[in-house]
């Protein structure tokens, strides 16, 4: 129909675009449900919908553009008086939001329409034409029915002071051409930049010290060196800022969730109250990027297993509405995201049967409770039938748990049976740059995150024992496996090398020792992602990184390290004939 | 301030415009029919303008506009413009636009177990590439890292992967009628790599499907199985 | 001969487009504002600016406002404006044409019928 084809990069914007106006027609949802016919609120997203409505249009959805006239057409109504919302109307309105999403989502994937909106149409159509009550009778769905979700107060979603107004939607408006839209390619792009520019600076600081050691041309090295460090100071500025640049408010990731906790609540039939905390606290884009979906199956995790049905509540003397509590604050240099709900907790006797069962504990095991509701992190642990004996929707926190380590992150969970859960969630504030330990393995130079790294110590040949036909090292009252880099990398290794160092990793409280040739210092890298063509090798690369002179040096993998079974067999093997 | 939208009673009882016109045209129309611009009250129910019956004009107006685009592109058809490399003594030719440069091979840093095909990671201004023997791909043995060795960039659905290969030929653009499917006895490559074969005065060059060719080191990470 | 065209909508999708349809205009400037406000303020910043695409539906100011006060300046109301007119809001285009508007086009276009109108406007 239309005369041009909407390229990939259109679409991209189109859809972008129209995700936003989709939240803004969420969030005007919910106010209303919450708060009743809010005149301001339907004001409010008439404007969304009629750029979506024109947006689709140009870019060809026609089908989508109508049933956005049809939802306009129903807020008109509402605000018309003429039609009043009930809890029903809600619902359908609802599903209509969400299948609306689905078609924008799945049309800008294939580049024309695909999925219908007909019976949606003749649904709203026909809402529209039910006798309307005046508007006084058609009592806020709040008022007179115990809601199945509400936020507890205003300040929670809004960051607004006072006013019950969603000002997400209020920024949406406020346009003002001091904000410029940064596709994150380009801050990307800047980083690397700056990287190359330290790389540089390096460089020219080395020739300057060579220079001063010639004689005739001190003093001109001494100029050299000096606006060299001040070249340092700004590239140093510059890094910071672009990192801050990168770094965007939480509340990116918690806005879908009021949402998704009260269609999670509708359909599991319990009342449950959403608290968002904190906001405002700024993470790395890239993390932000990584965090929604984990961060979304805890929360479904709590609704299904963790909140108990109200009946349920109230023979347990609790209120009949439960509530999720998702909390975000910076400490040092870390994000911990807190997700707490005052449910059934877990129980730490089901967890170590269970785990019994699944071979992964021994019956006689002296784990203390704490440790052992950690489990539910194993994998193929199941916490479906294994935290409550209900098979529901459960959702493997083994995922999770990998999801949040490859974000270099850490979770665990608290628990008191009858009172609640909690799942402490520590990010680092930026992915792209983190402290590494440089190591030689042969003569090639690997770096290890240090913050895995627990201590590296000088490796005595004494003191290595093989038990089973693993070698092992005793540390204090520990036994820590010891992986040897260069057989597991398939190098030749050294014979007979003078000094060999064990990096003690640690994960949780597993430990393992890899051996290395070197130890050449720490450094702050910048970690650069690996193409996934290499990323599929058999010994896992966190990343890679560029040194000062240009030599790429390859980041371990961590959490890999302690996937023994493949190890082992990598580990046994014998390197590939070398070439000359 | 003017309210943006003045509507009051139903949707359906409005001015129905076509889909562009001139205010001269329209507003002398809009008179005729008596429809009030700025009354508050709404206008007669479905009152359709006429269409202006004039299509767009034709090509002769366009002085100062720039010429259609559409002829470039016939001629764009009759050739392809291809950037040529050697392996041995073989000459193979990929479409120019997939490849962003062709540098001399740098120091190539090794991938632990990596795919013997992989031969390694190279820095291409500050971003980590992966580097591909494209003779070891092909079954056709090695590229050895002699001077005259190549590493072909190419770019192919945002991601970049350099190819390493004996040797760079040249970029040209082979007219379309030169190009035949590839016979049996050309090469001993896997077939389905070769999309055709270039004749050309001399010389024979085979083109290449690098979408095929990569179809493993292309796929998406979640198809990976474990 | 276009030399400067000012776009005005407040959604980036639509900007995205005039690019490629505007394309065809070699040696043509693409100015674009996101509201009434903004394109003041470009229509002070960037001479010479021969043609303004309007949608009148956009946040701060609309389209209707910011034509009324172009049209009080003796700099600003030679230039031709092209109302870019929505389903719904017929009453506001002949408004704007009224105000002095050359013409319309309404959504969704196709890339010919705006450059038939952009044409017979700026021979004219």
């Amino acid at each position: 129909m239309s005369d041009f084809q909407a390229s990939p990069e259109l679409l991209a914007i189109y859809l972008e675009d129209a995700r936003q106006h989709l939240e803004a027609l969420d969030h005007c949802l919910l106010t209303l449900e919450r708060e009743g016919t809010d005149p301001e609120a339907v004001t409010a997203v008439l404007g969304p919908l009629h750029t979506l409505k024109g947006n689709s249009g140009m870019i060809g959805f026609a089908g989508i553009k109508d049933y956005v006239h049809r939802i306009e057409d129903v807020f008109a109504r509402v605000q018309e008086g003429a039609l009043a919302l009930d809890r029903e109307a809600f619902d359908r309105l609802f599903a209509g939001a969400t299948a609306l999403r689905d078609a924008i989502e799945q049309a800008s994937r294939e580049g024309r329409e695909v999925r219908s909106l007909a019976a949606e149409d003749a649904d709203l159509q026909r809402m529209c034409m039910s006798e309307a009550a005046p508007l006084s009778e058609a009592a806020p769905a709040a008022a007179s029915v115990a809601l199945p979700m509400s936020v507890a107060s205003a300040s929670a979603v809004s960051p607004a002071p006072a006013g019950p107004r969603p000002s997400r939607i209020e920024s949406h408006y406020t346009a003002r051409s001091s904000v410029v839209r940064v596709e994150f390619a380009q801050l990307d792009h800047l980083l690397n930049l700056v990287g190359e520019l330290i790389i540089h600076r390096t460089k020219l600081q080395e020739l300057g010290r060579a220079l001063a050691e010639m004689p005739g041309a001190r003093e001109a090295a001494r100029d050299l060196l000096s606006a060299v460090h001040q070249v340092a100071g700004v590239s140093q500025q510059l890094q910071e800022t672009v990192m801050d640049v990168r770094m965007l408010p939480i509340r990116h990731v918690f806005e879908r969730f009021p949402r998704l906790v009260r269609d999670l609540a509708r359909e599991t039939g319990k009342e449950i109250e959403l608290i968002l905390e904190g906001e405002g606290t700024r993470i790395d884009k890239a993390i932000i990027d990584e965090i929604g979906e984990p961060l979304v199956h805890l929360i479904r995790n709590s609704v299904d297993h963790g909140i108990e049905p109200p009946a349920l509540r109230v023979t347990n003397g609790k209120t009949p509405t439960g509530t999720i509590l998702l909390s975000a604050t910076q400490e040092s240099n870390h994000v911990v995201i807190t997700i707490m709900d005052d449910g059934a907790g877990i129980d730490a006797g089901t967890v170590r049967r269970k785990a019994v069962e699944r071979g992964l504990l021994k019956a006689d095991d002296a784990l203390s409770d704490r440790d052992v509701v950690q489990l539910i992190f194993s994998q193929g642990f199941s916490t479906r039938e294994a935290i409550t004996g209900v098979s529901g929707r459960g959702v493997g926190l083994d995922v999770v748990l990998k999801s949040i380590e490859r974000l270099n992150g850490l979770v665990e969970v608290e628990t008191v049976p009858g009172v609640g859960t909690k799942f402490i969630i520590q990010l680092p504030l930026t992915l792209a740059i983190i402290s590494a330990l440089l190591v030689d393995v042969t003569d090639r130079t690997y770096a290890i995150p240090l913050g895995s790294v627990v201590e590296s110590i000088q490796l005595r040949g004494a003191e290595v024992h093989t038990i089973n036909g693993r070698e092992t090292l005793r540390i204090r009252e520990r036994i820590v496996p010891l992986l040897r880099l260069a057989r597991l990398f398939g190098l030749p290794e050294k014979e007979q090398a003078e000094r060999e160092y064990a990096v003690i990793i640690g994960r949780g409280d597993k430990r393992v020792g890899v051996v290395v040739n070197r130890l050449r210092g720490q450094q702050e890298v910048v970690i650069k992602a690996l193409d996934p063509a290499v990323s599929g090798a058999e010994v896992a690369m966190a990343g890679a990184t560029i040194m000062g002179d240009g030599r790429v040096v390859l980041i371990l993998d961590v959490a890999s390290l302690f996937d023994g079974k493949r190890l082992a067999t990598l580990h046994g093997r014998r390197p590939p004939a070398l070439e000359a | 301030m003017f309210p943006a939208d003045a509507e009051t009673g139903e949707r359906r009882g409005r001015i129905e415009l076509p889909a562009s016109g001139l205010a001269a045209d329209i507003l002398a129309l809009a008179d005729a029919a008596a429809v009030p611009a700025t009354a508050p009250t709404r206008p007669a129910p479905a009152d359709a303008l006429p269409v202006p019956a004039e299509p767009a004009p034709r090509a002769h107006n366009i002085s100062f506009f720039a010429a259609p685009v559409r002829e470039e592109r016939k001629a764009a058809e009759a050739t392809e413009h291809l950037a040529t490399f050697f392996l041995a003594s073989e000459e193979y030719g990929v479409d120019v636009r997939v490849v962003q440069e062709i540098i001399r091979v740098t120091e190539i840093t090794q991938v632990p177990r990596a795919p013997d095909f992989i031969k390694g990671v190279i820095n291409l201004r500050g971003r980590i590439i992966p580097v591909i023997d494209l003779k070891r791909k092909l079954g056709l043995g090695e590229v050895a890292l002699a001077r005259q060795a190549r590493i072909v960039v190419v770019k192919i659905r945002e991601r970049l992967l350099g190819l390493l290969v004996d040797g760079a030929s040249q970029v040209l653009k082979v007219p379309v009628s030169s190009i035949e499917a590839a016979p049996e006895e050309v090469t001993e490559v896997d077939a389905t790599a070769v999309r055709g074969v270039a004749k050309l005065p001399g010389r024979l060059i085979i083109l290449m499907d690098l979408g095929r060719t990569l179809s493993l080191e292309l796929r998406d990470q979640e198809g990976e199985a474990e | 001969m276009l030399r400067k065209i000012l776009a005005v909508d407040d959604s980036a999708l639509i900007h995205q487009m005039y690019k490629l349809f505007l394309s065809r205009y070699k040696n043509c400037k693409l100015v674009s504002a996101m509201n009434g406000l903004e394109a003041l303020d470009k229509l002070g910043q960037e001479e010479g600016i021969d043609l303004i695409l309007l949608d009148i539906n956009m946040p701060v100011m609309n389209g209707l406002e910011f034509l009324q006060r172009i049209q009080k300046e003796p700099a600003y109301q030679t230039i031709p404006v092209i109302i870019i007119s929505t389903e719904g809001k017929e009453e506001d285009t002949i408004r704007g044409l009224k105000m002095g508007a050359k013409g319309y086009v309404k959504k969704p276009f196709q890339a010919s019928e705006l450059h038939g109108l952009i044409e017979k406007i700026t021979t004219a």
